[in-house]
């Protein structure tokens, strides 16, 4: 079996000999003596080679080249695929393709004459130009030559219905597609795991080995390690999708760097960085935000009189319930803890009991992380939109909402009502509610008073690191050199406001800026992001709802 | 990198609204620093003072109007030199920004625009350090993937801010005389393409003075090498990345001068009851508590760090011209396999007789602390204490000085 770790291969080597092969891919383990720093796909995918494999493998990126460095057990060829695409590079690359052919043919004791992988060649770069058109006219088709040149599952969606979505970057796998579709999207997979690794520019050449060249350099779409421009326009303006999916694998260098044209094209996009662990639900919370629009919404004939929101977060579980007129009848917080789906219900019964209404006269939206749990839901929304219809409804005029959760935070630039653009923090405290609770708990100050706590500071102290392993040792060190707590309360609300200023200016926020989330309630994060943004920061009477009010909001604006 | 470095970034970081006025005071703080280093340099005249100079020197001039080309850490600078361009790095710019403490502001921007808070804070501040303009008169912006491939889309985008065509040198992962070709084919490339870009001749003597330069940069090192393994000067830790930064991005008589005083500083008496350290990859540049253990009078002194000496058997031939910087690329033990790299590192260790080996794994470096694994594993097998050490070199907010304290004085307490 041959093995190859990129699709910047040469295929037609394979056909022509006959010989089985596959591409590496992630399995649910790591290979634990690449260091973490090593880009997750990588770390991942290495793990599915064998002993007895012969590997193709090129240096297409620092961590396949680290990686190889643990592949000595097995045959192979390593091979070098210039960045740049010009007579040189083709030169060069066609010299070593010519190695690996003699390399391969020896391996495995062949005798194919260069005729027969001409043949293949040709064969190679029919299909391809027909796989090209065929994704426009017939998946189905499209697929069954995808499979067969490459040997790969075609990821993607095959049937189209619903907004359609392009997915860029790097390997992306059908888990991803499942979310997409899931949320109302038609994926058309143009990272490296999808046709666009297999279309490419033919050239005339002078021999097999320097076309075959050509053909992998002249990808239509280049991979992100290339010095050239990424093809995006081509590809948007060929399909037109309605949306965006930026997949990147954490760690990886590459793709981040098509954020920048996509702005400039003002296409709605999210980022999504995978580290190949099983935990998608960030990704499916911001693919579902992208993917929702309250104008497309059906609306459905809704008898109830109680319009019901449920926010189902990491820490707290917050309802909110509104008349026909949108007034707010009700609301209350309690802790999330072990069970969502029994807080919730617990809140549910409280409104129902409070205002004498059964559940036949309400309409229940569900929001947050838990909102799948919530199974007495009619409807769910990301948090993303019910903040944005939730704050919009409270302060019309906003333009752009911080809103610092537990376990994540998310800056959201509003137009005319509507998200236009948002960015979620990754996986870490960095930036959020935990990250004060760690200090709170370091510093022996109860959470409720420790941003008042902190306006008393006297010097301007400043620390560092807003992530919280590094936090606690370095708060602790302060401590030892006898700065005051609100000293280092202050520096430390400062280093989560600055997380959130960098997020601010990624979406290129705009006041009237609203704070939202348990946190804002903070005085000392509010204060610290003022001076910072240099903006007044409204924070609404009742921060911690506004997400279920936003989800009560959309149910009555289902209501026909 | 020192306290008063953290003291005048404060002060910058107080007019940082006002980027005219920050700026201009930057230009100030780096022309009277590189003034200090230079009295220091001639009064003092030895070798480690001429390299503080020269290091400083390189990143000053992005920032008093000469014309300059924005590389990265292993670009020949020599085509540039034929350009009458300086060569300074985006790295050195960056660990510039981080010994003041202000690499924050750079590192936010390029995130600004989407790059990933996992990509090297080197290259991430030198792209953000960009978008904030800065530099003063890019003439050039160029780009090998030598040994890092993170650099080719931040020197891309790096380009576009200016409007500049990228040159891009790739190179191969072996040394044979095809490669050689392809690497100095590419060279003469470049030299077309700059001479079209500045609208100016390529001026073969200055390239053959730089060459000659550092033909007796290196002649002079390799003679002082088996001199300096028996006998290691003193050197602060942050002094080595000085020195591997000249070496490597612009290594002009300032260097030359200290390889000079080199030889001077090795006949003078000096007592040696320090533990030696080989450092590997770079360490943070910001004041940090690796500085103060590993000074100048501690008793543990890095004797030697890796990418000072990754060119010391280049031999240059001025005659051979691009093919002999080819050479040079292509015989770099850091570009193929990790055990390449081992072997150059164990010889390092053996010739300076270290007493245990420091790898600083850069947060974000694939290239470098991938296989640190295979590495240690060469030097366990050896008995050579091996400590892996995880960290950011750029941004001081994502290291913590206590958990280095803690790694670093429990690994010299295993080899007292």
């Amino acid at each position: 079996m041959i093995v190859y770790n990129c699709p910047l291969v040469p295929f037609e080597f394979f056909h022509a000999l006959r010989i089985p092969f596959k591409r590496i891919e992630p399995i649910s383990i790591e290979f634990q003596k690449l260091h973490p720093n090593v880009c997750s796909f990588c770390r991942s995918a290495v793990c599915s080679v064998k002993p007895t494999d012969v590997l193709v493998w090129t240096d297409s990126c620092d961590s396949m080249r680290r990686a190889y460095d643990f592949l000595s057990q097995n045959v192979s060829f390593y091979l070098h695929i210039p960045v740049k695409n010009d007579e040189l590079a083709v030169l060069s690359l066609s010299r070593d393709l010519k190695r690996l052919w003699e390399f391969l043919k020896t391996v495995f004791n062949s005798e194919v004459p260069l005729s027969e992988l001409e043949r293949v060649h040709r064969w190679f770069i029919e299909k391809s130009i027909h796989l090209e058109r065929l994704i426009e006219k017939d998946l189905n088709e499209a697929k069954t030559i995808f499979e067969e040149l490459s040997n790969q599952e075609w990821v993607g969606s095959v049937a189209r219905k619903g907004k359609s979505v392009l997915l860029l970057g790097s390997w992306a796998n059908s888990k991803l597609v499942e979310i997409v579709e899931k949320a109302g999207g038609f994926a058309l997979n143009a990272t490296c795991s999808g046709p666009y690794s297999l279309i490419f520019e033919a050239e005339p050449a002078r021999d097999i080995f320097e076309s075959i060249a050509r053909r992998i350099l002249n990808k239509r779409l280049p991979c992100g390690r290339f010095a050239s421009t990424r093809e995006l326009k081509m590809l948007i303006e060929r399909f037109r999708p309605e949306a965006i999916v930026l997949h990147t694998a954490k760690f990886c260098d590459f793709y981040h760097f098509d954020e920048r044209l996509l702005r400039e094209l003002k296409i709605p996009f999210v980022t999504i960085e995978n580290d190949f662990t099983n935990a998608l639900e960030q990704a499916r919370t911001r693919i579902e935000a992208l993917l929702e629009d309250t104008k497309d919404r059906p609306r459905v004939s809704v008898k109830a009189f109680h319009f019901v929101g449920i926010d189902s977060g990491s820490t707290s579980t917050k309802i909110v319930v509104v008349n026909n007129r949108g007034d707010i009848l009700f609301e209350q917080v309690c802790r999330t803890g072990a069970d969502p789906k029994e807080s919730a219900k617990r809140l549910m019964i409280q409104a129902m009991k409070h205002l004498k209404f059964d559940p036949q006269e309400s309409f229940v939206v569900a929001t947050g992380y838990g909102r799948d749990a919530i199974d007495f839901a009619h409807a769910r929304v990301t948090e993303l939109t019910c903040h944005a219809v939730g704050v919009k409804h409270l302060y019309p005029d906003v333009r752009t909402i911080i809103d610092v959760g537990g376990q994540d935070s998310k800056v959201m630039r509003i137009e005319e009502g509507k998200i236009v653009d948002f960015v979620m923090n990754d996986k870490c405290a960095a930036g959020t509610g935990r990250f004060l609770e760690i200090v709170s708990s370091i510093l022996e100050t109860p959470l409720q008073i420790m941003g008042k706590e902190s306006l008393k500071a006297k010097t301007q102290l400043s620390i560092s690191s807003v992530c919280a392993v590094f936090a606690e040792s370095e708060i602790i060190c302060l401590r030892s050199k006898g700065y005051s707590k609100q000293e280092i309360l202050w520096a430390a609300h400062n280093a989560i406001a600055r997380r959130l200023v960098t997020m601010y200016e990624r979406v290129k926020g705009r006041p009237p800026v609203v704070l939202t989330g348990g946190v804002a309630l903070n005085e000392g994060l509010k204060r610290a992001l003022e001076e910072l943004l240099k903006v007044e920061i409204i924070v609404p009477k009742n921060p911690v709802t506004t997400g279920a009010l936003g989800a009560a909001l959309m149910g009555l604006q289902q209501k026909l | 990198m020192s306290k008063k470095s953290v003291a005048y970034g404060k002060f910058v970081r107080f007019f940082w609204n006002k980027p005219t006025v920050a700026l201009n005071l930057l230009t100030l703080g780096l022309k009277l620093e590189n003034t200090r280093r230079k009295v220091v340099a001639t009064t003092r005249n030895d070798f480690s003072s001429w390299v503080d100079f020269a290091a400083l020197s390189i990143v000053a001039s992005a920032f008093s109007g000469e014309e300059v080309a924005l590389v990265n850490l292993f670009f020949p600078s020599e085509i540039m030199a034929g350009f009458a361009l300086k060569s300074v790095s985006a790295e050195g710019l960056s660990g510039m920004l981080a010994a003041m403490h202000l690499e924050d502001f750079a590192l936010a921007r390029a995130e600004s625009i989407g790059v990933s808070k996992n990509t090297c804070s080197f290259h991430r501040a030198g792209l953000g350090l960009n978008l904030l303009n800065m530099m003063k008169n890019v003439r050039a912006v160029a780009v090998t993937n030598m040994l890092c491939d993170g650099n080719v889309p931040i020197f891309r985008t790096i380009a576009s801010l200016y409007g500049l065509k990228l040159i891009v040198l790739d190179v191969p992962r072996n040394l044979d005389e095809f490669n050689v070709d392809y690497v100095s084919q590419q060279l003469e490339q470049a030299v077309y393409e700059l001479e079209n870009q500045l609208n100016r001749r390529f001026d073969w003597k200055k390239f053959e003075e730089q060459m000659k330069i550092e033909s007796e940069i290196f002649e002079a090192l390799r003679e002082l090498y088996p001199k300096l393994c028996e006998k290691p000067i003193k050197m602060h830790l942050y002094q080595h990345v000085n020195l591997l930064y000249t070496i490597h991005v612009r290594p002009d008589f300032h260097l030359l001068k200290a390889v000079r005083a080199l030889e001077r500083d090795l006949k003078a008496e000096t007592s040696d009851d320090a533990k030696r350290i080989l450092w590997m990859h770079l360490s943070p540049y910001y004041d940090n508590v690796l500085n103060e253990i590993f000074s100048k009078d501690s008793p543990h002194t890095v004797v030697a760090s890796e990418l000072c000496w990754d060119w010391l058997d280049w031999r240059i031939d001025v005659r051979r011209g691009f093919k002999s910087i080819a050479e040079k690329l292509l015989l770099n033990p850091l570009l193929n396999d990790a055990r390449k790299r081992a072997e150059f590192a164990v010889k390092l260790a053996k010739d300076f007789r270290v007493n245990g080996v420091i790898h600083f794994n850069q947060f974000g470096c694939k290239q470098s602390s991938g296989s640190i694994e295979l590495i240690k594993g060469v030097f366990d097998e050896l008995k050579i204490p091996f400590l892996s050490l995880d960290g950011d070199c750029v941004d001081h907010t994502s290291s913590s000085s206590e958990q280095f304290k803690t790694r670093v004085q429990a690994f010299l307490e295993m080899i007292e």
